[in-house]
């Protein structure tokens, strides 16, 4: 079975390059069964890389230990689903998984477009492919995953400890998903460029990815937050470690061309922008695939760390210079004919929105790669961490967090002192109104203030949009309030599904402010004693050991009380994977809405069976998690049809010959 | 000109909540702060403050250490120049903000504000450019009949779609 993988990586690499060649071949000669080739060897490509995929899943689940990547990441007994998850928890295998995401994005988009966008598909499937050749030349002759080890261990080396949790064997996917899917408007974004077809075709084409991609950034980074949460043991969920920075920057860069992009399709304007913002986005993938593999950073995310990073820099160079090239070469033809009317405008709004967005990924991406750029000019190392960060993006996350409840305030075009009076007044108040009452009742964090004040001025403008909206919808139409707030997400659902996204984010925002009033405390404490943290009493009963072929455990027993009535006992645990010979921290978490008790054992004595506990009193922390769910659900809305969309598919469906020649051929464009 | 005011504006109040949180902790140092100030040099990647290995070899002791040093009565600064002198610049979780190492503090905030201003002059020299070149009066529109309203309307609702 490896050996057909072999045989597949090879065969695909070799039809990636013919896909490529012919594509571009047949643009520049207009030979359209030249680009026809192209397509049918790109749909070779994803074939030949789901057999080598499969290949390797095969090798992981029956243990063949003879190849070096399944004896390196997975073991007799390590349970099934870690041993799949292992696919991507590895160095050559997260590269095949990669490439297989790709490969099968671009058979979608193929057959998506088939028939369509005939000057843009040739370059779309040529930059696609040429994606697809870096990562299965890395594949064939760098980082082979099938490579054979001269004898059979009789025995794996085991996953890493740290990424056996059920988190990380969705995270990883989730995140793949975003960056690779980044990938589909950068091809078109390049296509466009290549032909001089600069209109909003290719945006209007690659929306639905645009989002895509977006939503599974935003899945990814949440779950991996989620993960840092529940693995690390530290208390937080995010620490500003330059993976972590690698995965939020794209998705800064791709909020800001979700919001910049309206105002091309509603004004023809900021063409450039829009295309910088893609071409960013792409890269900053890459960026983070490279910090992540080349080791040139730190970091305590680095599973899949190797020397990949001079290729990933190459190839980082490449890109950029082609876009950068295309872009500058079409800069004439990218020139708005239209302006804005008014500072006043939710499109002025809208560009300070993409500026904090902007700002807040060039301060992540200054942040990171400070350390290298001291070393160069001082030959200092230097650390840049969570106080750096939390100082410099904290002021930039509270003027985003404001921006958010601005810009659906104001009026396109040209928003008039009165209209801005009657939109704001009342989600001013709200705001206002929040930070006294804190302020009043003892609140003295200022930070945590201007963001609860902020979550209620935003959440409060978002309510009165949704209202306003539905009476009206209720006198016009005489419809019941819940047929008109259905009626009206379903009429418009790109713009009430933005709503309930920013929702999602101001829920979060909420629960990010919560950290301001951790309370912790780290104690040691001998079986049958109790101790406090904030309003919690905890009683350590003592500790049991759990012994299996994989892992061997202490776990103690804590009962929590609050006002000396028990509400629930805890089980912190130590955890030891055998084959790794590495300890873990397996934390128990007792979530509400209002707080979450967070215990970490962080020692024990077995003679003495005393036991040293981390406790964190964690506020508001599952408003993360809730609004991760919010903004998840506003962005299906987001992506689910208009009615004017429905009504096209509803028209293309109905066979040609009962359709009208104008409507066919306007449904067939 | 008023734009460059506000955008001047709007760098204090940045720089000025950065200063904050420094100048909170000059005044009551607490092992908190002095610890989340450290990086941990185990390899985990994390603050000393945060660092919770079994028998970490690094944050156990200096934990300790700033502990003594805090009851002697020390200041912030002089605990982080302790060890400074001892594992140099990279046990700071963060950038000085001296020398070399302002520019990471500060150039995030010039982009941000260069972007501002950018974006002002773009708008005010559009906006001012539309309102020199419309008409001193409007048009005489004549009333719309109900066809072109309902048409009207369905547009515009498309646009503030």
């Amino acid at each position: 079975m490896t050996q057909l993988g072999n045989l597949a990586l090879s065969l695909a690499c070799g039809l990636s390059v013919y896909a490529l060649a012919v594509s571009l071949w047949g643009a520049r000669a207009r030979r359209p069964d030249w680009t026809a080739s192209g397509v049918r060897a790109a749909y070779a490509v994803c074939g030949c890389v789901v057999i080598a995929s499969v290949a390797l899943l095969h090798a992981l689940v029956t243990r063949d230990f003879n190849v070096e990547y399944v004896a390196s990441y997975s073991s007799t007994s390590l349970p099934l689903r870690y041993t799949i998850a292992a696919f991507w928890g590895g160095q050559k295998g997260s590269l095949l998984f990669w490439t297989l995401i790709h490969c099968l994005f671009t058979a979608l988009v193929l057959y998506q477009n088939r028939g369509r966008h005939a000057a843009l598909m040739p370059y779309v499937t040529a930059t696609l492919m040429a994606i697809a050749v870096f990562f299965l030349g890395l594949l064939c002759f760098i980082t082979p995953p099938f490579e054979r080890l001269s004898f059979v261990p009789s025995e794996g080396s085991d996953l890493n400890p740290l990424l056996q949790n059920y988190w990380m064997t969705i995270h990883p996917p989730a995140l793949y998903l975003g960056y690779i899917s980044a990938g589909v408007p950068f091809a078109f974004a390049l296509a466009a460029l290549a032909t001089g077809k600069l209109g909003d075709e290719w945006i209007r084409t690659t929306r639905r990815w645009a989002l895509t991609s977006w939503f599974f950034l935003s899945l990814g980074n949440l779950l991996g937050g989620r993960w840092a949460y529940e693995v690390l043991g530290w208390g937080g969920y995010w620490a500003w470690d330059p993976v972590e920075n690698a995965a939020i920057m794209p998705w800064f860069t791709a909020t800001a061309y979700l919001h910049s992009v309206m105002i091309q399709e509603k004004k023809d304007m900021l063409k450039v922008w829009n295309m910088s913002l893609v071409i960013l986005t792409f890269v900053l993938t890459i960026f983070g695939t490279f910090l992540t593999r080349s080791g040139v950073i730190s970091s305590v995310h680095s599973f899949t760390q190797s020397g990949l990073g001079p290729y990933f820099l190459v190839f980082l160079g490449l890109v950029l210079t082609v876009a950068i090239g295309l872009l500058v070469y079409r800069l004439p033809d990218l020139k708005s004919a239209n302006e804005l009317d008014s500072m006043l405008s939710r499109e002025a709004a809208f560009l300070f929105n993409n500026l904090i967005l902007v700002g807040l990924a060039f301060a992540t991406f200054w942040g990171t790669v400070f350390p290298i750029l001291s070393e160069w000019v001082r030959g200092v190392k230097i650390t840049v961490g969570p106080p750096f960060f939390n100082q410099v993006n904290g002021p930039l996350g509270v003027l985003l967090l404001l921006l958010t409840g601005v810009g659906p305030l104001i009026a396109w075009r040209r928003a008039s002192w009165s209209t801005l009076r009657r939109q704001f007044t009342l989600p001013l108040l709200a705001g206002a109104l929040l930070g006294t009452t804190l302020f009043a009742l003892g609140y003295r964090h200022y930070y945590a203030v201007v963001i609860f004040s902020l979550v209620g001025f935003v959440a409060a403008g978002v309510v009165l949009e949704y209202a306003r909206a539905t009476r009206a919808r209720q006198a016009m139409l005489h419809e019941s309030p819940p047929r008109a707030l259905a009626r009206l997400v379903g009429k418009n659902p790109r713009r009430y599904g933005g709503y309930i996204v920013h929702v999602g984010v101001i829920l979060m925002f909420f629960g990010v402010a919560g950290a301001f009033f951790t309370v912790e405390k780290q104690i040691t404490v001998a079986a049958g004693d109790s101790f406090e943290v904030g309003r919690y009493t905890l009683h350590y009963t003592g500790i049991r050991e759990y012994e299996d072929a994989h892992t061997s455990s202490r776990i103690a027993a804590v009962q929590v009380s609050v006002g000396g009535r028990q509400i629930d006992t805890m089980h912190p645990e130590k955890r030891f994977y055998k084959k790794q010979n590495q300890p873990t921290t397996e934390v128990d978490i007792r979530a509400t809405l209002v707080e979450d008790l967070y215990v970490v054992l962080g020692g024990y004595d077995v003679e003495s069976r005393s036991a040293t506990f981390q406790v964190f009193v964690n506020p508001l922390v599952s408003w993360i998690w809730v609004g991760g769910i919010v903004l998840i659900l506003g962005t299906c809305v987001v992506m689910a049809p208009t009615p004017a969309e429905r009504q096209a598919w509803r028209e293309a469906s109905v066979p040609a010959r009962f359709r009208t020649g104008g409507q066919g051929e306007a449904l067939a464009d | 000109m008023r734009t460059s005011v506000r955008n001047r504006l709007a760098g204090v109040g940045l720089f000025a909540s950065v200063g904050l949180s420094a100048s909170a902790i000059e005044a009551a140092p607490t092992n908190q702060a002095v610890e989340a100030a450290l990086t941990c040099q185990c390899g985990c990647g994390l603050t000393v403050h945060n660092c919770n290995h079994l028998q970490c070899g690094f944050a156990i002791p200096a934990k300790e250490q700033i502990a003594e040093q805090l009851e002697q009565g020390r200041s912030y600064d002089t605990i982080l120049a302790s060890f400074v002198e001892r594992y140099g610049e990279k046990v700071l979780s963060a950038p000085t903000k001296a020398g070399f190492n302002l520019a990471a503090w500060v150039v995030p905030f010039l982009a941000v504000l260069a972007g501002a201003a950018a974006i002002g002059f773009f708008v005010l020299r559009w906006t001012r450019r539309r309102s020199s070149t419309s008409p001193a009066s409007p048009p005489h529109i004549p009333a719309a009949s109900g066809r072109y309203a309902d048409r009207l309307k369905r547009e515009l609702d498309t646009f503030e779609s």
